[in-house]
Parts: C-alpha cells; structure tokens; sequence
C-alpha cells in the first residue's frame, strides 16, 4: 500500500487514504453549504486513482460540479467519469421519487398492486414530504447499489437535510411510521386509547395533518382508505429492509466522513454528530475541515506588520508591498481564529482523523481542482 | 402574518459565493411569489480589496523574492520563498480572483435589489465589539452615521 497509509499514525498529517483504500461505503455528512458534495467527489477521485472502482451517489442537483466531473447532468442511472486514474470514477443523482416507487414495485404482491399504490395521491404526498423520507431514500438507494455486488466503494452524499442528524433516525423513523399499528390508529382514532401508543402517535399524527391538508376535498378519504388498504401486508417487507439497510450502515467497511467549515456552528454539529455516530456504534473515517485558512508562522507580528506596511511609499509597487503585507496579517488572523475555533469545538471528540482543505483561489470547477483537494485529503504527494 | 407587508419583511443573508448567491436568487424567487415584502439582501463577509489593479500588477511583478527584498527594507524578516506547499497556495492571487467572482456573483442578484455589505472582519477573535462594527456598518449604508465601520466597506463610495 502507499507510504502515506503507512506512516499515518506516525508524523504524517492526517489522512483518509486507508478509508478510501479499503471502506465498502463512505457516507459524507454535516451541515448545508459545507462543501460534502465537492468532499465527496474528491474522495471518489482519490479512490478512483488507487484503483477502486467507485461511484459516487449525491443528492444535490450541483450542475457545476457534474460538469466538473465532465458530465452533462447526473441522473439516477451511473454516468462515467472520464478520470485519468487505474480505477473507475462514477457518479450518479438520487431520484427520491424514483427510488420509492421502486421500493414499492419491490414490496408489493402484483404489479396492479404496486400500481394502485403508484398513483394514490396520499402515496404521492406523502412520499415526497414525510420528513425523513429523502434521509430515508439515500440510505435505501446506497443499499440496492450495495446488492449488485459491482462497486468497490459507494460513496453517499447526504442530503442537505436542516440538520445533519436527520438522516441516522431515518430508518427507524421510517418503520415506526410504517408499522401498522399506527396506521391503524390513525385510521380508527378510537383506538388509540391503548397503552404505549400516545408517543408514537404524536409523531404520526403531525405528519398525517399535514399531509393532510395538502389533498382536500371528498376524495381525501378515498384515498386514504384505498392507501391503507394497499399498503396492508407490505409493512413487514419495509421494516425488514429499513433493518438491513441499518446493518449495511452498522458493518465496520461503512465509515462516515463528517465535514464541516471552520466556523463555531457547523463545527458544533460535526460535534454532535461524531459523538452521535459512537453512541449508535457507527464507525467515523474522520472529520474533514473544509475551506481553512493557511497558517501562517507567528514571526513577523502584527505591530510590525503594521508599521512596515504603513511605512511604504504612495506609489503602485509601495501599495502593492503594503497591500500583501496587510493582507497576510488579517489571513494569519482569520487562520488562528479558525484553528481555535476548531480546537474548542471538537475538544474531547474521540475522533483520530482530522483532516484540513485549504481554501482555495475559487470554486472547484473541473477535475483537476477536485484532484487538488483528492491529494490534500489522502495525504498522497507521495502515492 | 408573513405575508402581510406592514408587519413583515424579509432579509435574506447571503455570501458572495456561489451556492449561496444561487440560493438567494432562488429564495427571492420563491419570497416574491410567496407575496412576502422583501427587504434588502445582506451579503456578509464581504472582503474588502487590499489591491487595485495597478498595485496587483506590481505585486505580480515583484514576485516572493521582491516582496521579502521590500519588506526587509522595512525591517521585516519574511522567507523569500514559500515554505511548503500549503504558503504556496497562499501565495497564488486567491483573493482578488475570489473579489472579481463575488463582484459578478453580486450582480446576479436581481437587479434592483439593494444589497447592503457586511466587511470579513479579520480580529483574531469575534465579539461584542465586532457586533457594532457590523451595525455601524449597516447604518453607513442606510444613510446613518457609523463612525466604527468607516474604510471597511469595499465600496466606500456607497456609503452616505
């Protein structure tokens, strides 16, 4: 293997090679704008070079980054990445829709079946607005990827879901909804006067309402008696599969890589969310810190900075000596806030691996600027 | 209540970056036809250039090694070459190409919407102090005095 996975416990900077070596799945999470998609990629660019046969699934409809990747526009079937590596790159979008209606075609005992299901509207609502269910989606997707047996490492992109925690309560979020017992109570509310069913029903009755209340009318209650009536017998099949694709989740070749900006909010989450991820006995490949500052060395200091800029001519080449002198001084600022910033947020966070990608000059726009940030995540100069 | 214009209004905060612009854009769509008042858009860290073109080009011209020749004049001790790749990356013109992008981002935004600038605030630490900063900054560019934020705004010719 490469020198870089070997010395990463000694005085190497800390790397992902070994989870881009050798994880089944990686799943990248954290909070919406921290750059997961761009991560993402870049890890499926770093394992596509150590000659992994990868696809990269997202959830976020990023043009520009599909048209870094060389691809028109990611649809729910793999496109292939034109990437000068010994393995393969892929990349493909999630279809929530899709992948529901298939989980359906899965579940259901005909065709007629699945049909009838396909085209009720309380299926349609709710299938594209119970909270959760685009979490839910991803996970199941990642796990029919998984089932073909044709990829070497599958790399999720997470969706940008509010929170990042979301996402580690979807399946279960998703049997307990589906569990007939709740159905059943919210179909015969007479019922519910049963012990233990209060808590679940507050949690289903909210999402019932507000489904709801986006299908007005009489039919409503055509619908929903034909929904119910449909989804009968298929609640097993659902709960069977949300518990494999926890498992999927559960096996130590399933890391997840956390990233976060170097500002105190994202950071709390990744927090949060590492510690989550123990608690549930879910394996952590590392927190990543996307878009840092340099740091800069401590030497000269501010007040001589300051006063060798001040003490620069009024002309174009003394503004512009001026210039970069200021400008290092507020980056060395930036930098030290972001690294303390960093430090007090993952203090006690029992996570190995904290891996920094410098900001860069622009937005990520092609293959080769993913390469850079591929190279700073494996730690590969060497590889 | 959010719809009705007398008690309501929106401010959305944006970055001058990419994703974000996109989403404001997007979000003053929405907003617009949710018949939600708008106000102005926000656009925080907003960083102010420390080079004009003319000073670039002379940067350019320089290089490391003159840059380290002109700063030891002034008595400063600076490498005369990156150490690392990581100084290297810095060393690139990052930020004015990081301006120019922001400026074009900027304009994305529906014209006709009043943008009002948030500057980077670069102390090695964020607090109370920074706050008014900011709020002066804001009263500079809804015509009040603010004495704090004056030379931090990048287009200084804006403010009142």
């Amino acid at each position: 293997m490469s020198p870089a996975k070997k010395k990463a416990t000694s005085t190497q900077p800390a790397s992902l090679a070994t989870p881009v070596d050798d994880a089944h799945v990686l799943v990248v999470t954290g909070s919406g704008g921290v750059g997961k998609t761009t991560v993402a990629a870049a890890l499926g660019l770093a394992a596509a070079r150590a000659g992994r046969r990868t696809l990269v699934l997202t959830i976020d409809p990023a043009r520009r980054l599909a048209q870094a990747m060389g691809i028109d526009e990611l649809s729910d079937d793999p496109s292939k990445v034109d990437a000068d590596a010994s393995g393969e790159l892929w990349a493909m979008m999630l279809d929530m829709q899709t992948t529901f209606d298939r989980l359906i075609d899965r579940h259901a005992s005909s065709k007629s079946h699945a049909k009838a299901i396909k085209d009720n509207r309380i299926y349609r609502t709710l299938s594209s607005t119970l909270s959760g269910t685009q979490e839910y989606m991803a996970m199941e997707r990642l796990h029919e990827l998984h089932e073909t047996g044709e990829w070497d490492l599958l790399i999720i992109d997470t969706p940008p879901s509010r929170s990042a925690l979301d996402f580690l309560d979807a399946p279960k979020r998703m049997t307990s909804f589906l569990e007939g017992r709740l159905l059943r109570i919210l179909m015969k509310p007479g019922m519910a006067a049963g012990k233990g069913v209060g808590r679940v029903v507050g949690y289903g009755a909210t999402q019932f309402m507000r489904v709801a209340s986006r299908v007005t009318g009489m039919e409503l209650l055509d619908d929903l008696a034909h929904f119910f009536k449909n989804f009968e017998g298929m609640y097993q099949g659902f709960k069977e599969r949300a518990e494999q694709v926890l498992e999927l989740l559960q096996d130590p070749a399933s890391q997840f890589v956390v990233v976060a900006s170097p500002d105190p909010p994202p950071l709390r989450e990744a927090k949060f969310f590492l510690e989550r991820l123990e608690q549930e006995g879910l394996h952590a490949a590392g927190v990543v810190i996307n878009r840092i500052r340099p740091e800069i060395p401590d030497e000269p200091d501010d007040d001589a900075l300051t006063s060798a800029a001040d003490a620069q001519d009024d002309d174009a080449e003394g503004r512009a000596v001026a210039g970069a002198l200021r400008l290092l001084h507020e980056v060395r600022n930036l930098g030290h806030r972001q690294r303390r910033d960093v430090s007090a947020a993952l203090y006690g966070v029992a996570t190995s691996t904290r891996v920094e990608v410098p900001l860069l000059g622009g937005d990520v726009h092609d293959l080769s600027g993913l390469g850079e940030i591929a190279t700073t995540l494996t730690g590969s100069s060497t590889r | 209540m959010l719809a009705n214009p007398k008690r309501a209004q929106a401010v959305i905060v944006t970055l001058l970056e990419e994703m974000p612009v996109q989403e404001t854009v997007e979000g003053v769509a929405a907003l617009k036809e949710a018949g939600v008042r708008l106000g102005p858009v926000v656009a925080n860290q907003v960083v102010k250039p420390h080079l004009d073109a003319e000073s670039a080009e002379a940067l350019a011209d320089l290089g490391a090694s003159g840059l380290a020749s002109r700063a030891g004049s002034a008595g400063l001790d600076l490498p005369d070459r990156p150490r690392r790749g990581r100084r290297g990356a810095r060393r690139r013109p990052p930020r004015a190409g990081r301006a120019a992008d922001a400026a074009a981002r900027a304009a994305a935004l529906d014209g006709g919407m009043p943008v009002i600038d948030l500057p980077l605030l670069t102390g090695a630490t964020f607090d109370a102090a920074d706050l008014e900063i900011l709020a002066d900054a804001i009263a500079l560019q809804v015509g009040e005095d603010g004495p704090r934020a004056r030379g931090l705004l990048p287009h200084p010719e804006e403010a009142a």
